[in-house]
């Protein structure tokens, strides 16, 4: 399992999750669903970022997430409207800036993968532009090529397709399974969509009131 | 024995690995805004030079009310000064860098620690500066005492203590 979750249980901002227990496998893609203010987002921010307290355990990768949260960093991306990058610089000075941090980044995968996007949607992607003058679906996609430029082994997407045209919804899909095309990367996104849920993922997990009431197979 | 040499080791080539990668964040970022980096220049260096010029007063415990006024203003200027020279590597366009990086690999105490490396190096040099001033200053007026080196050792503490508290702890 690239990521395990047992009986996590904590408090943030008022909001408790409870109990939270479930497992990644590698290679898959797993859609987490829920009402607004279910927790999908908090369960991501509990995997991302290392500031969050918990009870119980998370494990990435085999190793205990919280023990070495820095370094486990670097294969793993939060890709959200929320995300946090340097939105006044253009996509090429973030790179500049973030990239000696990430042990494995690889500048020609990042061009090379900016290069395939830009032929598939039609349009160029503005690498040169500051991230704050991008559209919501150009931001998303520089989100996802620089996950992709440091080989990242779980996604998290927090409601990403949600407002994204057919034509990038489809291209970015197109992404997602050639990430898991590769065997050792693992997608978990958080959905409203229902379609995505019947269609597109292999796991669905549903949460209420932070509490994650379901977790099987998608179909099942 | 020799299992925990080689961990401590490690964990110390891993910092000095991480040390780099922040050393080369902190060069690249300061490659900025050129505008903002010119007009934090611009006063800075009108806050320095300011509070250089009020640590030319010598220092008496028996204070002047007048003279109150200077050391007041010798450590507000001064203040300023510091802030000015730490803000690039605390902030970027009003938004904390430490909030930027919530999601990439750095280490953000090690961060805060090389932080603090550039401060005190900095306030090294400062503190240099304000002591010989102030020792001018007291043998010009006639007055050198004891104080005028405890004056601008205290004066460099607190504005190291502003300083780590304005890199701050989270």
């Amino acid at each position: 399992m690239l990521l395990e979750f047992q009986n996590v249980c904590g408090t943030d901002k008022g909001f408790c999750l409870k109990d939270i227990t479930f497992a990644v496998p590698t290679g898959y893609l797993v859609g987490i669903a829920g009402k607004n203010g279910a927790g999908k987002t908090t369960l991501l921010h509990y995997i991302a970022d290392e500031k969050k307290r918990y009870t119980g355990s998370i494990r990435f990768l085999g190793q205990e997430l919280h023990s070495s949260h820095t370094k486990l960093l670097n294969q793993i991306a939060f890709v959200a409207d929320e995300a946090a990058f340097f939105k006044m610089y253009s996509a090429r000075r973030n790179v500049k800036l973030l990239s000696p941090f990430y042990e494995e980044w690889e500048q020609d995968i990042f061009e090379k993968v900016a290069k395939e996007v830009s032929l598939a949607t039609g349009t160029r992607m503005k690498l040169d532009t500051p991230l704050s003058k991008l559209s919501r679906g150009e931001y998303l996609r520089f989100q996802m090529i620089f996950a992709m430029a440091h080989h990242t082994k779980l996604y998290l997407l927090d409601e990403v397709t949600g407002g994204m045209d057919p034509v990038f919804r489809k291209e970015f899909f197109r992404l997602l399974h050639r990430i898991l095309e590769q065997g050792d990367a693992s997608v978990l996104m958080t959905t409203h969509i229902e379609e995505e849920l019947k269609e597109k993922v292999d796991y669905v997990g549903m949460m209420q009131e932070g509490q994650l009431t379901s977790f099987c197979e998608a179909g099942a | 024995m020799q299992k925990n040499k080689g961990d401590i080791a490690q964990q110390k080539q891993e910092e000095q690995m991480q040390k780099k990668r922040i050393r080369a964040f902190d060069r690249e970022l300061m490659e900025g805004d050129a505008d903002w980096a010119f007009a934090s220049k611009i006063l800075y260096y009108i806050m320095g030079t300011l509070g250089c010029f009020m640590m030319l007063f010598p220092f008496r415990p028996a204070v002047d009310p007048d003279l109150r006024v200077i050391y007041i203003l010798a450590w507000l200027f001064l203040g300023m000064a510091v802030l000015c020279r730490m803000q690039p590597y605390i902030y970027v366009a009003g938004e904390r860098i430490s909030a930027m990086l919530a999601y990439v690999p750095a280490d953000r105490a090690l961060m805060r620690r090389v932080r603090r490396e550039y401060l005190r190096r900095y306030l090294q040099k400062l503190g240099a500066v304000c002591l010989v001033l102030q020792q001018f200053g007291a043998f010009v007026d006639g007055t050198w005492s004891f104080w005028n080196l405890i004056y601008p050792a205290g004066m460099i503490l607190l504005l190291y203590l502003a300083g780590v508290a304005y890199i701050g702890q989270k």
